[in-house]
């Protein structure tokens, strides 16, 4: 078991399989064997229970995983399509529960791609910046201005300007 | 979120492009949206992803760029209107439909051809209305790649008749 502490102070004990989906605990494991309390300063307590879940359900998915195909080469019967059919439902099984997952508010989207970032974990940082991705996708400038709550910086030149540049891709 | 660091903002939008959820035309919109995304979103390996997605003509000599993607879309949009336009040509008798506007700008009243006459009050006088067909039409031939219409006199030396193949050279003798 290791303990992983978040910059709030809570303590999290959680496997190493799970801890290890972060490269950068991978890392640190890998340096130094006697490890088992890491702080980490850029995640509050909130959003690692989040990661943590993410992490708990993808190391039990792939361990089932790994026990499904151990007993079927054990046992020796049956075709080899039962496996790939396994593995083809649990993985529509896994990408069902990762929508469902990254279904959350924008701040909270925000701190799991910064903390997915910070604790280098690919899964993660791929479904958050994703997310990200698909919230852009289609909207006007003003929607997106709206919804991320950003500021038009430019001087009413700057947006002639800009507006001049564009209107290619719109015809 | 737009105070999310520019290397995980670029993330996004390389993840994006890469999975084609984003295009070029997200892009731009983001480019409007304020000075930092206008920055962010004209990032070359964002448009060489969109590049080597879109274009048949990708890798170049030339370096990825929003106005290389804007150059190459542009061209083959053009292409594709080209294409669109010989296919239309081939597909319509259109030698026969300018027979028949040839005739009603030259003669005007004598066709039966119905073309909206506009000799209302205020409207430009029929001289001036029929010299803007003619340069309609003149621009209409030049698009379809269709020279000055020949002189056709049947059962002469020269004439062919519109749906008869082109004749082929026949094979040298030995």
């Amino acid at each position: 078991m290791i303990t992983l502490t978040s910059s709030d102070g809570v303590q999290f004990d959680v496997r190493e399989a799970v801890a290890k989906e972060s490269q950068i605990i991978r890392d640190m494991i890998q340096d130094d064997c006697v490890i088992t309390n890491i702080p980490l300063a850029n995640v509050n307590h909130k959003i690692l229970s989040i990661v943590l879940e993410y992490c708990q359900m993808h190391v039990d998915k792939t361990e089932m995983e790994v026990n499904a195909s151990k007993h079927q080469t054990t046992t020796g019967e049956g075709s080899s399509s039962v496996p790939v059919a396994l593995k083809v439902s649990s993985n529509k099984n896994l990408n069902d529960w990762d929508k469902e997952f990254i279904n959350v508010d924008l701040d909270t989207l925000y701190d799991l791609i910064l903390a997915a970032n910070y604790l280098n974990i690919s899964g993660l940082l791929n479904l958050t910046t994703q997310a990200a991705a698909d919230i852009i996708k289609g909207k006007t400038t003003e929607e997106i201005r709206a919804t991320f709550n950003i500021k038009n910086d430019f001087t009413p030149e700057e947006e002639a300007a800009i507006r001049k540049e564009n209107p290619w891709a719109f015809e | 979120m737009s105070s999310l660091p520019d290397d995980v903002w670029v993330r996004v939008l390389e993840f994006g492009t890469e999975r084609r959820l984003l295009d070029y035309r997200d892009l731009c919109r983001l480019a409007r949206v304020n000075s930092k995304f206008n920055q962010l979103s004209s990032h070359p390996s964002l448009w060489a992803t969109l590049l080597s997605h879109d274009s048949s003509h990708y890798p170049s000599s030339h370096p990825p760029s929003k106005s290389l993607y804007r150059k190459k879309l542009e061209e083959e949009q053009m292409a594709e209107l080209e294409a669109r336009r010989s296919s239309r040509t081939d597909l319509y008798p259109s030698e026969l439909l300018f027979n028949i506007i040839d005739a009603y700008c030259h003669h005007p009243g004598e066709t039966s051809v119905n073309i909206p006459n506009s000799t209302g009050p205020g409207n430009p006088p029929q001289d001036c209305i029929t010299d803007q067909r003619t340069s309609r039409l003149h621009k209409l031939k030049r698009g379809c790649n269709i020279g000055p219409k020949p002189k056709a006199i049947p059962n002469s030396r020269y004439y062919v008749p519109l749906n008869k193949p082109r004749r082929q050279a026949m094979p040298r003798k030995i």
